[in-house]
């Protein structure tokens, strides 16, 4: 009776300043402390599975893209290697080292959004302006390589829409060293500005066990001391020619998992000089079939962690059925975790430090409302109950 | 006591630097040479393949009759400037842009360009055929033209008394299979689309069968009284003219005269006699009179 009666409900979005996108968790707080949350997916679901099959994958390709602008090269890649796989199709290997420089450049794009995002939600505008500021430098260098800068259809089914130029070549070679050496700053900033440290060291502390339990994936899992990267022990594209770091953090907290994004991003510039002198010569497309039978998975670590394309292929020229896994969806349970036992005030620092992609976790979700149970329906239960033809 | 942070040097280098905002309105942003913009089309370059509309993601292209060719017109409110279509185009009919402030006060269509080139291949003296055309008076309406088509865009009709087929322009792709299976010649295909293009003529001519005193149409009539709704006359029809629904409780014939081919399989199947013929068209549909 005394606990239910301190207890309060406090409903944090769907529509929320220190949430960018639209989700729904309610905190259960005493005092100041979070004691359990509730948290509501499904505000942003778009049927996108559904439209998947009505569509061949000369088309497919440009909405896979779409399921998420931040990670749209991690979304095409696995997109493309899942038909690949299906129809039997090997890439040529120029193009699989293009497709490493655009996944790359992507990477450090969508990690230093994430940094300057975090150090918008501490408070700390400066640091968020000058971090910005750097990734213009990307942004450039994306534009010049795919013609955009967000949406990069570079990928494509059976290679890459266009080559690489030698002038872009030595502008890469100018420019991404320039940002190694800003990057390494912004680390030396992080490990010792007040600041920073003082609202993310021992923030959202989750040991490795309980990650393990909880299933969390991609830098959520790497900042609590688990190694687990798809580059790593399953190499797709030309990971197993490239030598890198996996960088993986002990302490557990939300420092950890902004510093490994750090240290991935100086990686991520190694890994394109790289494959920028090891660029092998060669045709840059294969052109794939129209209609095949088979199976195929794609798995990609994207920025936010580890993206899976599955389909099913039955000889037409559209798939039978085609699913994605997004990280943000596996990350959730252990976010959850985490907030409990903080403050409520460190809740944006904290779900921050996931890197949250809310538009593409969205599934299928339904509440009974009588006795208020929650349940999952498979695809199987749908097509046997609702569909009529 | 606490330590003067690292980034007070950061800071104080960027109070004498010049700001790092575009003045955007005002000074034009510096746009690398690959960019994606707007794709623009050249219709004198366009063999009218149409692979830019089957490979556009977003069905912003659509070939369209103008002027006698067959041209993409674009929509730019659906593009998503992929580029796939420049990839793609076999002639180099649709030219890159750099072209990003596409935003206007009314809402996008289908744009097309205001004049129409002759095709490039015409210059050389190659005519590609554009239009079918349908010879009435030479054509006994053994309705092989409507089977053939892939499309449906020869389907059958009534008009005159004759069941007859016609032809619509927008859905044909010109695989003249037509042309190849009519017995009598009556269907070619010509070089020149006509100004206006329409399905069927006002007046029909009277057919060859007609001229030599022959009636091909016959009406079929069920008795219902007799009928015992068996369905053999469904299952013997070849196509699939008499269809069998359920009206009022009971498996009734229900009869489609312009799938019939006359053949009178049914007639000789009915086990109760309750199928009869009476020559010509239902009174409605004959040909009328011609007035005095």
């Amino acid at each position: 009776m005394k606990n239910m009666s301190s207890l309060i409900s406090l409903v944090v979005g769907p529509q929320h300043p220190a949430l960018h996108e639209p989700e729904r968790f309610v905190f259960k707080i005493e005092g100041e402390t979070i004691v359990d949350v509730e948290p509501r997916l499904g505000y942003v679901h778009r049927g996108i599975e559904k439209l998947m099959e009505t569509k061949e994958h000369t088309e497919a390709i440009y909405l896979a893209e779409r399921v998420c602008g931040i990670c749209n090269v991690a979304h095409t890649l696995s997109f493309g290697e899942a038909i690949e796989e299906a129809a039997g199709i090997e890439v040529p290997s120029r193009a699989k080292y293009l497709r490493v420089i655009i996944h790359e450049l992507n990477r450090i794009h969508s990690h230093l959004l994430l940094l300057g995002v975090a150090a918008e939600l501490m408070g700390f505008e400066t640091l968020f302006m000058l971090i910005w500021r750097d990734r213009e430098i990307v942004m450039k260098l994306v534009e010049d390589l795919t013609g955009n800068r967000v949406i990069s259809s570079l990928v494509i089914v059976g290679g890459v829409s266009r080559d690489i130029s030698l002038e872009l070549i030595h502008k890469m070679k100018k420019h991404l060293p320039k940002l190694y050496e800003r990057v390494k700053q912004y680390k030396k900033m992080m490990e010792e500005d007040p600041t920073f440290t003082a609202r993310t060291v021992n923030v959202g502390y989750l040991s490795k066990s309980k990650m393990l339990e909880l299933g969390g994936v991609g830098p959520t899992a790497r900042g609590s001391s688990v190694k687990m990267d798809v580059r790593d022990f399953d190499p797709y594209e030309a990971y197993d020619e490239i030598p890198f770091n996996v960088a993986v953090y002990d302490e557990g907290d939300s420092w950890a998992r902004f510093m490994v994004r750090v240290d991935e991003v100086l990686e991520a510039i190694n890994i394109i000089l790289y494959a920028l002198d090891h660029l092998p010569q060669g045709p840059i497309r294969v052109i794939p079939p129209r209609a095949f039978e088979g199976e195929g998975f794609g798995r990609v670590e994207a920025p936010r962690g580890e993206v899976f394309h599955h389909t099913i292929w039955r000889g037409e020229s559209k798939p039978w059925r085609h699913r994605i896994r997004t990280p943000t969806y596996a990350n959730i349970p252990a976010v959850c975790e985490m907030f409990k036992g903080y403050h409520l005030a460190d809740a944006p620092v904290i779900l921050g430090s996931i890197d949250p992609c809310f538009s593409c976790t969205d599934r299928l979700y339904v509440v009974d409302a009588k006795t208020g149970k929650e349940k999952v329906i498979p695809y199987w239960y749908i097509r046997k109950k609702y569909w009529k033809r | 006591m606490t330590k003067i942070p690292s980034l007070i040097k950061e800071v104080l280098v960027n109070v004498f630097k010049k700001p790092a905002t575009h003045m955007y309105p005002f000074e034009k942003p510096d746009i690398s040479e690959g960019f994606r913009g707007r794709p623009y089309f050249l219709w004198e370059r366009c063999v009218e393949c149409g692979i830019c509309e089957y490979v556009c993601p977003t069905f912003a292209i659509k070939l369209k009759w103008t002027e006698g060719r067959h041209v993409p017109w674009y929509d730019m409110s659906r593009c998503c400037f992929c580029h796939i279509c420049i990839y793609n185009c076999p002639s180099n009919a649709i030219l890159p842009s750099k072209d990003f402030e596409l935003s206007s006060y009314t809402r996008h269509v289908y744009e097309g360009l205001p004049k129409v080139p002759p095709a490039p291949f015409e210059s050389t003296g190659i005519y590609k055929p554009r239009y079918i055309n349908i010879d009435y008076s030479h054509c006994v309406e053994c309705r092989l033209c409507a089977d053939v088509c892939p499309t449906n865009a020869i389907t059958m009709t009534i008009k005159d008394g004759r069941v007859v087929p016609q032809y619509d322009a927008d859905i044909c792709i010109l695989c003249h299979k037509c042309v190849d299976i009519c017995p009598t010649e009556a269907i070619s295909s010509t070089t020149e689309f006509p100004k206006k293009p329409e399905k069927i003529p006002k007046e029909l001519p009277l057919s060859p069968l007609e001229k030599a005193g022959l009636i091909r149409h016959r009406t079929i009539l069920f008795d219902r009284n007799i009928c015992t709704g068996c369905t053999l006359c469904a299952k013997v029809c070849p196509t699939e003219a008499i269809v069998m629904k359920e009206i009022g409780g009971r498996l009734q014939p229900i009869y489609d005269i312009r799938k019939c081919i006359f053949c009178g399989q049914c007639y000789e199947v009915c086990p109760v006699n309750a199928i009869s013929f009476e020559p010509d068209l239902p009174p409605g549909l004959r040909r009328k009179k011609p007035k005095q």
